[in-house]
């Protein structure tokens, strides 16, 4: 937990580095503009991933623009989906965190994200706040290879308070465990990079340790382009291994019971039932005598499958619940984290 | 004649994906080539034909290639990715009947078609329309 001290150059800081950039093309730049600001909640009853995304759509004119928001929500297996809105639905504002999309919205806003979610069809809507307790880590410059770099603004642990209402069900949340970031650049989905990241929160907010792991490499995930793992303790960042201090091993596939696969209709274009999930996951890294071990065992998915922009592939976005297991020394202290979690993986 | 629930729906996503994604409607025609698709929807009786560059659904056609017997709710099912076409096709719920390479030059036609809807920007509108007055048990 953090002090109000703490919590207002949080605020200050977040108002300052975290807010949508918006496409260059409103002004006559460069196309092919992505951001999106993605947030994952999980809580005892269920999980939650809201994502609210802006890319240029040059079908929709030059300066053209669509919103996708992905909401996806966990308790036995996952549900939801991905709704397009365009034209005078879709408002977001350019220097802030201030975005409505259709009946949803996110906003920061007194040093917390709020986050409304309204799906078209009912199935899940949410009322949400969540409250910063860690330092953002902003990362620039990320190759995605052929391309201009994409850039990464992350916020590890959040508290998150409100309701889900999921199928008619409410959902209470009290400060929740929340991951948070943000990613802006250029880039067409089908080039060449896939990207796999996770987190790791503790379910006691009194526990000091947040862990975030990316690894970004080239399509086939044959050459790693960069990899990073962070622990944050309390609000502030305590140490970062990188690159070769990094090792990823992957064991076996993940054969899921079922996919859920959005939005669905992709379906006729990505088939069946296999996904490029390991079944389980290793991550150690080393600096010195500080250490790091990681596990993180798959159990359910959810794939956000999208149309490439320059050939006839997909991109495929596997969100992944699991458990989470850490094991590490920092400097000496013995660090122990247990949660559930949600890892992302991308590729074909 | 007053068109069908699917006729109209059908005809309006292929005037979309013509419009918005006209290079992948011109290779879903191209594929499609000379076959002619009588399709019975529910209790519908339509046909698919080329006209030109563009693809045309029509009340009835002579001499279809491939022959299509379904409902807007197995459709639908397809479309919400809770059943594959194998799996319609399997349980019934889905006939074709045609020559093999008929078959198949209509599977590249369609997937090539598909692969424009996913792309145009008013076919979650369609899709949507398409779904409201379909009841799926």
């Amino acid at each position: 937990m953090i002090d109000g001290a703490t919590e207002a150059t949080l605020e200050r800081l977040i108002d300052r580095i975290d807010y949508f950039r918006r496409s260059p093309a409103r002004a006559g730049g460069r196309g092919s503009f992505k951001e999106w600001m993605h947030f994952c909640v999980y809580s005892d009853s269920l999980d939650l991933l809201v994502n609210f995304s802006e890319v240029d759509d040059p079908r929709r004119g030059p300066a053209g623009s669509v919103g996708r928001m992905t909401v996806l929500a966990r308790t036995d297996r996952w549900r939801g989906g991905v709704e397009e809105i365009a034209g005078e639905a879709l408002r977001v504002e350019g220097g802030k965190v201030a975005a409505r999309f259709g009946d949803s919205s996110v906003r920061f806003e007194g040093g917390r994200y709020h986050v409304r979610v309204a799906l078209a069809d009912h199935s899940i809507a949410a009322e949400l706040t969540l409250r910063p307790i860690t330092t953002p880590a902003p990362i620039h410059n990320v190759s995605v290879g052929d391309g201009p770099p994409i850039h990464w603004i992350v916020i590890p642990r959040l508290l998150t308070s409100g309701t889900v209402t999921l199928n008619g069900r409410v959902h209470h949340l009290h400060d929740a465990p929340a991951y948070h970031d943000h990613n802006w650049g250029h880039f067409g989905w089908g080039r060449d990079f896939a990207w796999e990241w996770g987190f790791g929160l503790p379910i006691d907010p009194n526990h000091p340790w947040s862990f975030v792991f990316a690894r970004l490499s080239n399509r086939g995930r044959t050459r790693t382009r960069m990899q990073t793992l962070f622990l944050w303790r309390g609000a502030h960042a305590a140490c970062a291994f990188r690159d070769a201090q990094i090792e990823v091993r992957h064991h076996g596939l993940l054969r899921a019971a079922r996919l859920h696969k959005v939005p669905p209709v992709m379906s006729l274009l990505s088939p069946g039932g296999a996904c490029d999930v390991p079944a389980r996951m290793e991550i150690s890294a080393r600096n010195g005598e500080d250490s790091v071990h990681v596990e993180f065992t798959p159990s359910d998915v959810a794939q956000v499958i999208i149309p490439n922009d320059d050939d006839l592939g997909v991109t495929i976005i596997n969100e992944v619940a699991g458990r989470f297991a850490l094991d590490a020394e920092i400097r000496g202290e013995p660090v122990r984290i247990r949660c559930p979690s949600i890892f992302e993986f991308l590729g074909d | 004649m007053t068109q069908g629930h699917f006729h109209r729906h059908l005809t309006a996503a292929l005037d979309a994906v013509r419009a918005e994604v006209p290079d992948l409607y011109k290779a879903s025609t191209a594929a499609f080539g000379g076959h002619v698709v009588a399709a019975a929807v529910d209790d519908e009786h339509l046909a698919l034909v080329r006209a030109g560059e563009a693809l045309r659904v029509v009340a009835e056609a002579d001499a279809p290639t491939v022959f299509a017997r379904t409902s807007n709710a197995a459709l639908c099912e397809i479309l919400a990715g809770r059943r594959t076409i194998l799996e319609a096709l399997w349980a019934d719920e889905l006939e074709l009947r045609g020559g093999l390479a008929d078959l198949l030059a209509l599977e590249r036609a369609l997937h090539l078609f598909v692969q424009g809807a996913v792309r145009a920007p008013s076919l979650p509108g369609i899709l949507s329309s398409y779904h409201r007055p379909v009841r799926v048990s």
